[in-house]
């Protein structure tokens, strides 16, 4: 059995009194893409977090490529060469230019500057970022500001990638399909492990090899996406299966809102 | 005559000599001053008031000011990053004689510093004349002070600025204060040879810096900066920069903030005279005491900003987690420093009678002894203590 790249034990992580995360348990291994999905306010950043070294546990560990997090400041370090951690909203310095910043972040990261330049202008063309690559990061729009923080990430060139909503904040149809093509690769060829969340089930179905459900900071479900739908027995996709499986609820409380909705139509009439 | 004129003590005159046009404005403002002082004393008047002519003695101390800051600022190749790198490259090594000439005082500055003189003492008699060489001698010690603390050897820059200090403390005896301000020349003198020693060695990032690696667009790759990169990449890199002070720079800081204050005082009951009360010394020991808490909680907010509680107050107390070692220990020192603070006050400032300046500066020195030398490091704390990292989102410059 090999060792897994993430182990994440008996985390509990709370800000307050209430836990957003208990006793979680979870081991990925290099070359799987794992999608983290579940409902909003479920543990689903606050858990990448955590794994991304931003949160420090209340109880429980992350030991990341056989290091615990913060347990040296060289373990530390080493962790932080080989991880990159990217949340739903980066602060972007608005006056850099994408190509100066991206180098930057290539500076910190330690890439050569020829593989760092090279890199520059494949993720120009991949993300078609040709108009804005040398202009102020804040003339671009949320989009293409969405892709040059996906870009640095890449930029980075560590193994283990921790992406929080990468799928979402304005990306466009090309810019969701490339990414999910990049990622995929990285995967395939270079054997990255890869940790993202999504809102929605369909956006990490052709993605994702495994697939991790949150909710009320618990896991529920952790398999497979042909897992997860033979364990619900009759869906027919990820997103069929969940609603059978744990959002059962749902389908009632929108018929509920449509007949609260025929109601107030008949007495209004 | 011409071989003269290219030896090498004239040589070094026509290099250090201050450039024409700045030269051009001192003279036009030392006239204009003079000529105000000629109308208003001489022609305006019948008894010229001494107060006229302090505008020219203004102008001419502001001159000798600058000029020793344009002598190590313009001739001191680690203050001019594009020179220092060009020597690099060419086959210069210390001791031969910079290309741009020398940093050490010159036969130039012994002559313009004796018409300084010569000025003060011909037009404004009641100002002892040597003043102009001492104002000169500490602002280019200062300045002398800032490269050796910014490219070192630091201990030298630190070791110049406690000469300062002494050359203040000892204003009102001008032999002394000359004494003072050349054994502290020769002590930066001895930084200049070390430094240029180590200029020879070899750094390629730096060579880097301004030669190479020309990104496309000509983006100079090595002059970009890491540290305003924003969230999370400034915050969670491997190469984060964060603030650094070693033990042995503590140590020289927090003794050469006790020194120069007992300094400053007495260099102020000098210019001032019979004026200064002991009333005078609590109200700056009450300053420094201001000055030491806010250092301490300075050291407190620079460790706090990006670095908050992994939980809040409210689930600390209901977690019974009411202490959290790994990350209160950043704040234990500075809250001591502040607790000697606050014990020695009533020591030195509210006890009946003045207070001594030797106590007021020992508080301080302790103070920040106190409060900055035990750890934790920032960086170390940074990456190992149970934090949670928060990043700063100011309004204009890091936004998505």
């Amino acid at each position: 059995m090999p060792k897994p790249t993430i182990r994440v034990e008996n985390l509990t992580q709370h800000y307050g009194v209430r836990p957003v995360l208990r006793d979680i348990n979870l081991d990925i291994y290099a070359g799987e893409l794992v999608a983290v999905i579940g409902p909003n306010g479920m543990g689903k950043t606050t858990l990448l977090a955590a794994i991304g070294g931003v949160h420090s546990p209340q109880k429980g560990s992350v030991t990341i490529a056989g290091l615990k997090r913060r347990s040296s400041p060289a373990a530390e370090l080493e962790i932080r060469r080989k991880s990159v951690y990217l949340p739903d909203t980066a602060f972007l310095p608005r006056t850099m230019t994408a190509r100066e910043f991206w180098i930057s972040v290539g500076k910190i990261y330690e890439i050569d500057y020829d593989r760092l330049f090279d890199h520059i202008e494949r993720l120009v063309a991949l993300f078609e970022l040709e108009q804005v690559v040398d202009s102020p990061i804040s003339s671009g729009s949320a989009g293409q500001q969405k892709k040059v923080a996906l870009s640095a990430a890449l930029i980075t060139d560590t193994p283990i990638l921790l992406l929080d909503e990468p799928l979402s904040g304005g990306l466009d149809a090309s810019g969701i399909l490339a990414l999910r093509k990049v990622l995929q690769r990285l995967v395939a060829d270079r054997h990255a492990t890869i940790v993202l969340t999504a809102p929605v089930p369909e956006l990490v179905e052709q993605l994702a090899s495994r697939v991790v459900v949150l909710r009320a900071g618990s896991i529920v479900a952790d398999g497979t996406v042909e897992q997860l739908i033979a364990r619900s027995g009759r869906g027919r996709s990820l997103a069929d299966a969940l609603e059978l499986l744990f959002f059962p609820k749902t389908a009632d409380h929108v018929a509920d809102y449509f007949q609260d909705t025929r109601r107030f139509q008949d007495t209004s009439r | 005559m011409k071989r003269l004129w290219y030896s090498e003590p004239v040589r070094n005159c026509r290099r250090v000599s201050p450039p024409p046009w700045p030269a051009a404005v001192f003279l036009f403002f030392l006239l204009a001053a003079e000529a105000f002082a000629w109308r208003f004393g001489v022609a305006g008047l019948a008894v010229r008031p001494p107060e006229v002519g302090i505008l020219a003695i203004l102008v001419l101390g502001l001159g000798t000011t600058f000029y020793g800051i344009y002598r190590v600022f313009g001739f001191h190749p680690n203050l001019r990053p594009k020179y220092r790198e060009w020597l690099r490259m060419t086959a210069w090594h210390s001791p031969q004689r910079l290309p741009l000439g020398p940093v050490t005082l010159t036969l130039m500055d012994g002559i313009l510093l004796l018409v300084a003189t010569a000025l003060l003492w011909a037009r404004h008699p009641t100002i002892p004349p040597l003043r102009a060489a001492l104002i000169f001698s500490v602002s280019y010690l200062l300045s002398m002070a800032f490269a050796l603390l910014t490219s070192g050897p630091r201990g030298f820059g630190y070791a110049v600025l406690f000469g300062i200090g002494g050359i203040l403390m000892a204003a009102s005896d001008l032999v002394l204060g000359i004494g003072i301000a050349l054994t502290t020349y020769f002590v930066a003198w001895g930084g200049l040879r070390l430094a240029l020693i180590n200029l020879r060695e070899v750094d390629t990032k730096s060579i880097e810096r301004y030669f190479l690696r020309v990104a496309p667009r000509g983006i100079r790759a090595a002059e970009i900066s890491t540290v305003f990169v924003g969230w999370p990449f400034g915050y969670l890199g491997p190469n984060r920069t964060l603030p650094h002070a070693s033990a042995f720079d503590v140590v020289c800081l927090a003794g050469l903030a006790g020194w120069l204050l007992a300094s400053f005082r007495v260099f102020f009951c000098y210019v001032v005279g019979p004026g200064v009360t002991d009333e005078d010394l609590r109200l700056l020991g009450c300053l420094a005491y201001v000055g030491a808490t806010m250092a301490c909680g300075l050291r407190m907010l620079v460790f706090w900003i990006n670095h908050r509680p992994p939980i809040s107050v409210l689930g600390r107390l209901a977690t019974f987690r009411w202490v959290i070692p790994s990350y209160d220990r950043a704040f234990a020192a500075p809250l001591a420093g502040m607790l000697v603070l606050w014990g020695f006050a009533d020591l030195v400032l509210l006890r009946r009678g003045p207070p001594s300046l030797a106590g007021v500066s020992l508080l301080l020195t302790v103070a920040l002894l106190v409060a900055f030398l035990p750890g934790p490091s920032l960086r170390a704390w940074a990456l190992t203590s149970e934090c949670r990292i928060v990043a700063q989102k100011p309004p204009a410059q890091l936004e998505r």
